[in-house]
C-alpha cells in the first residue's frame, strides 16, 4: 500500500467537492481530490448521443427496495470528476425562505439550522461564478435575482405552448434562470440550442464544474486523483480521523490527512460513513446519532405530455427552458403541505421511450412504436415537488459485496401521503395548462431527480450528522459537504443551493484546518523540546 | 390521436438522418459509426443470440422491420464494455447477470415444455412463454433466483434504449439526432433547419 499526506483530501469531484477544493488549494492549503471515475474534455469525450452518455450516470450495483424505489442509475448520479453536475439541466434557483423552515411554517418534516440569510451572500455570488442567464425582473425575486449574464433569446416550440397554457390559465411564467452561457465567455461559446444537455454538452456552453472549480483547483495545486474508488476512512484513539484509503488500478493506497471532507453524494457518502465502523465507531463513522443514511430525499418529477395538431419538435432547445414558481406553496390551498414548480422539458427519444415503458410495462412492440410516432407532436413539461423527510428512507449497508469486497449500498424508499397529494395536484394542473394551450393530455409519466438527505445538518448530535458546515458532531476533522447535509427536499432544483452550501463550507474548513495544522506543529514543537 | 388517423409508418418517409453523418462532429460520428456497424462481443454466445433476436422479435415485431442495427451485436458489446453493471430497480444482480441467464433460462424452458430452442418455436408458442411469465413468474425449478419478470423488463428497457439509439427509428420519428456542431437557428414555430425532417402535411392530422 502506498502512503502520502495532505492537509485535506476530498472524496468526490462534484459540483461540491470542487468548490471546496478550489477554495481551499486558493487558500495555500495541500489538497487531494478524489474522484470514483474518470476525468473527461467535453469536446473530446462527449458526444451528441443519449446512449453513449450514459456512461456520465453512476454505474456500480445498488439495490433500491421500499414501496416507491429509486431508480439511482440517470438523474439521481453521476460518475466522473464533476460529478451529477455535469450532465444536470442546469436550472440553477435559490430555495426559498420558508424551505429552510417547514417545521415552523408548515409543520412538517424539520427545520433546517440556518434560514435564507445564512445562504443569501453565497446565492450572490455563485450566480456570478456560476454565469447565470436569466432574466432582467424575476417574478419570484427570492428564488433568483440580478442575473449577470441575459435571459436565452430563442425559446423552443415546447417552451412557447407551456408559456402559452401558463399565460391563459393566469400563472405568472419567465425563462429559467440557467447556468448556461448566453453570451461569450472567455474561450467558451454561448448555446447554440443543441438539446443535449443532459448528454453533458460538448460545445461547453453549460456551466459545471468541468469547466470551473476543477481547472481553478488544478490551478491552484489540487492534486486530483480521477478512477479512485475511497472504500474506508480510518481513526485514531483520539477520535480523530486520520487516513482515506482507496483503491486505483486494483491498488490500495492511503491517503493521511489534517481534515477530511467527503463530497460523495448522498449514496456514497453514507455508504462510506457506515462501512468505516470500528471499535470506537461500532455502527458506522459520525453515526452516535444513528442517523447516518436516515432521512434520504429525492424531488418528482413527473412529466405529461399533451399531442398537438402541428408539429412541436422538442428535441431542440435546452430542455428546460421556462417556468412557474406560483405553485411552488400551493398545498395550503388544498389541504396539503408545500407543493411543487413546472418547467418544460424536452425530452430525447432513448429517455421518453424508456419513461413509457416505466411507467406502463404493456408499453412495447407496437404500442410503444404508435406513441413514439407521434414524437414530434408532443409537448412536455414537468413538475418538480417536494418530498417530505421520513426517517425509514434510508441507505444502509447490504450483505452483498461488490468488486472490491466492500458492502454495497441498500437504498428504502417509500412516498408519504402528502407527496402524492402533491403529485396529484401537480398533474392536474399540468394537464390543465396544456389543454389551454391548445393539447389533449394524453400521458402522465412519473418519475423523479435529485438525491439529498442521509447526513442532515442540526445543532444538535441527537437528531442531526453534521453542523450547518458539514462538521461531523462526532469526528471534528471529518466534513461532509453536498446535499446529504439537506434537512428537506424543497421543489427548487438543489445545485445552486449545494455550490452555495460548498463555498459556505470551504471557508469554515480553511479556518478550521489552519488552526489544525498550527495546534499539530505546535504539539511537535513541545514533544522535541 | 385515433387509430383511424394514426399514420401507420412515418409521417417522414424521406427523411434520413444518417445522410448528415459527415457534418456532425468527431467523437459523435465515431459512436454511431460504431453502432450501426457494431462488431461482435465476447460476451453471449451463439445460443444466446439466437434467443435473443426471437426475443426481440415477439417484443417489438413491427419495429424491427424499420430496424438497421443487430440488437444482438450492440447488446453483446454493452454488455462486453461493462456497461449493464448496475441492478434494476427491486434487484440484487446486475443487468448483465440478469439477461444472461435469463435467456439461458428462456431456452430451458422452451426445450422443457417443447423439446425445442426457443428461436425454433412457432410465434404463438414463443408468445405463449412469454405470456406466462407476467402471469406466474416463469417455472421455478428455471426461474430461480432470477425470475421471469424481472428478465422481461430488465432485456426489455435495455433493448428500448438500443431501438431509439438507431439513426434509422430517429427517422421514422423524425428526430434530426446530433445537433452538433451546429445546433438549432429555425426555432420558433412553423420554423426549421434545412437538415430537420421535412415538416410533414399536416392535413395527416
Amino acid at each position: 500500500m502506498t502512503r502520502t499526506s495532505c492537509d485535506v483530501c476530498i472524496v468526490g469531484a462534484g459540483a461540491a467537492g470542487s468548490v471546496v477544493a478550489a477554495h481551499l488549494a486558493k487558500a495555500g492549503l495541500n489538497v487531494f481530490l478524489l474522484d470514483a471515475g474518470p476525468l473527461r474534455d467535453p469536446q473530446q469525450d462527449f458526444a451528441s448521443d443519449e446512449l453513449e452518455m450514459e456512461k456520465l450516470f453512476w454505474d456500480e450495483p445498488r439495490i433500491s427496495e421500499g414501496q416507491d424505489p429509486l431508480d439511482l442509475y440517470r438523474s439521481t448520479s453521476g460518475k466522473g470528476v464533476g460529478g451529477s453536475a455535469v450532465h444536470y439541466t442546469a436550472q440553477l434557483l435559490r430555495f426559498h425562505p420558508t424551505d429552510f423552515q417547514t417545521k415552523t411554517s408548515e409543520q412538517i418534516g424539520e427545520d433546517w439550522p440556518i434560514s435564507y440569510q445564512d445562504v443569501e451572500p453565497y446565492y450572490k455570488q455563485m450566480t456570478k461564478t456560476l454565469c447565470l442567464s436569466g432574466p432582467s425582473t424575476f417574478p419570484w425575486k427570492k428564488f433568483g435575482n440580478h442575473f449577470p449574464y441575459p435571459a436565452h433569446h430563442d425559446l423552443s416550440n415546447n417552451t412557447l405552448k407551456f408559456r402559452e397554457g401558463l399565460e391563459r390559465a393566469g400563472y405568472q411564467h419567465s425563462v429559467s434562470p440557467l447556468a448556461i452561457l448566453s453570451a461569450p465567455k472567455g474561450d467558451r461559446h454561448p448555446c447554440i440550442n443543441r438539446g443535449f444537455c443532459e448528454e453533458g454538452c460538448m460545445p461547453d456552453a453549460k456551466t459545471t464544474p468541468l469547466n470551473t472549480f476543477i481547472p481553478e483547483g488544478l490551478k491552484a495545486g489540487v492534486t486530483l486523483i480521477s478512477e479512485a474508488t475511497a472504500y474506508r476512512i480510518t481513526t485514531n484513539e483520539e477520535g480523530k480521523a486520520t487516513s482515506v484509503l482507496y483503491i486505483l488500478d486494483g491498488k490500495h493506497h492511503e491517503i493521511e490527512a489534517t481534515t477530511i471532507v467527503l463530497a460523495a453524494y448522498a449514496i456514497e457518502t453514507p455508504r462510506l460513513l457506515l462501512a468505516s465502523a470500528s471499535e470506537s465507531f461500532p455502527n458506522g463513522l459520525a453515526n452516535s446519532s444513528g442517523l447516518v443514511g436516515k432521512y434520504l430525499l429525492t424531488n418528482m418529477n413527473d412529466h405529461v405530455l399533451a399531442i398537438f395538431p402541428e408539429e412541436i419538435r422538442m428535441y431542440r432547445g435546452n430542455p428546460v427552458q421556462a417556468l412557474t414558481l406560483d405553485t411552488y406553496l400551493c398545498g395550503r390551498n388544498y389541504g396539503f403541505k408545500r407543493g411543487f414548480l413546472m418547467n418544460s422539458y424536452g425530452l430525447r427519444p432513448i429517455r421518453l421511450a424508456t419513461l413509457f415503458f416505466e411507467n406502463d410495462t404493456e408499453c412495447v412492440g407496437e404500442r410503444l412504436r404508435e406513441r413514439m410516432l407521434d414524437y414530434n407532436h408532443y409537448v412536455s413539461i414537468a413538475m418538480l415537488g417536494e418530498v417530505i423527510p421520513q426517517h425509514h428512507n434510508a441507505v444502509t449497508l447490504s450483505d452483498q459485496k461488490d468488486k472490491y469486497g466492500c458492502p454495497i449500498p441498500k437504498v428504502t424508499f417509500s412516498h408519504h401521503q402528502n407527496d402524492e397529494s402533491i403529485r396529484e395536484k401537480a398533474k392536474d394542473v399540468m394537464k390543465s395548462v396544456l389543454k389551454n394551450a391548445g393539447g389533449t393530455p394524453l400521458y402522465h409519466l412519473k418519475a423523479h431527480a435529485h438525491l439529498m438527505g442521509g447526513c442532515r445538518m442540526g445543532n444538535n448530535s441527537t437528531n442531526s450528522v453534521v453542523t450547518s458546515y458539514g462538521q461531523t458532531h462526532d469526528v471534528d476533522n471529518l466534513f461532509v459537504v453536498g446535499s446529504p447535509t439537506f434537512v428537506t427536499a424543497p421543489s427548487a432544483n438543489p445545485t445552486l443551493t449545494v455550490y452555495s452550501l460548498a463555498q459556505r463550507s470551504a471557508e469554515y474548513i480553511e479556518t478550521y484546518t489552519k488552526q489544525a495544522k498550527e495546534k499539530n506543529d505546535s504539539n511537535q514543537q513541545s514533544k522535541m523540546n | 390521436m385515433t387509430k383511424q388517423n394514426h399514420p401507420s409508418k412515418t409521417y417522414y418517409p424521406t427523411y434520413d438522418v444518417i445522410s448528415q453523418k459527415n457534418e456532425w462532429d468527431e467523437a459523435t460520428q465515431s459512436v454511431i459509426f460504431e453502432r450501426v456497424h457494431s462488431k461482435e462481443g465476447n460476451v453471449l454466445s451463439a445460443t444466446h443470440k439466437r434467443t435473443l433476436q426471437a426475443l426481440s422479435k415477439c417484443l417489438f415485431p413491427s419495429h424491427l422491420g424499420e430496424h438497421t442495427l443487430s440488437i444482438s451485436m450492440v447488446l453483446d458489446q454493452r454488455i462486453t464494455n461493462k456497461k449493464l453493471s448496475t441492478f434494476p430497480r427491486e434487484a440484487r444482480f446486475t443487468k448483465e447477470d440478469i439477461i444472461i441467464q435469463g435467456l439461458e433460462n428462456t431456452e430451458q424452458e422452451s426445450i422443457h415444455q417443447y423439446h425445442l430452442p426457443f428461436f425454433q418455436l412457432d410465434k404463438n408458442d414463443q408468445l405463449s412463454i412469454m405470456e406466462a411469465w407476467k402471469e406466474i413468474d416463469g417455472d421455478p425449478r428455471i426461474w430461480n433466483p432470477i425470475k421471469s419478470h424481472l428478465f422481461h423488463s430488465t432485456l426489455t428497457s435495455e433493448l428500448i434504449k438500443i431501438i431509439y439509439a438507431d439513426p434509422h427509428i430517429w427517422s421514422t420519428i423524425g428526430f434530426a439526432g446530433p445537433a452538433y456542431p451546429r445546433g438549432y437557428y429555425a426555432f420558433g414555430p412553423h420554423q426549421f433547419d434545412e437538415w430537420e425532417a421535412k415538416p410533414h402535411d399536416e392535413n395527416l392530422l
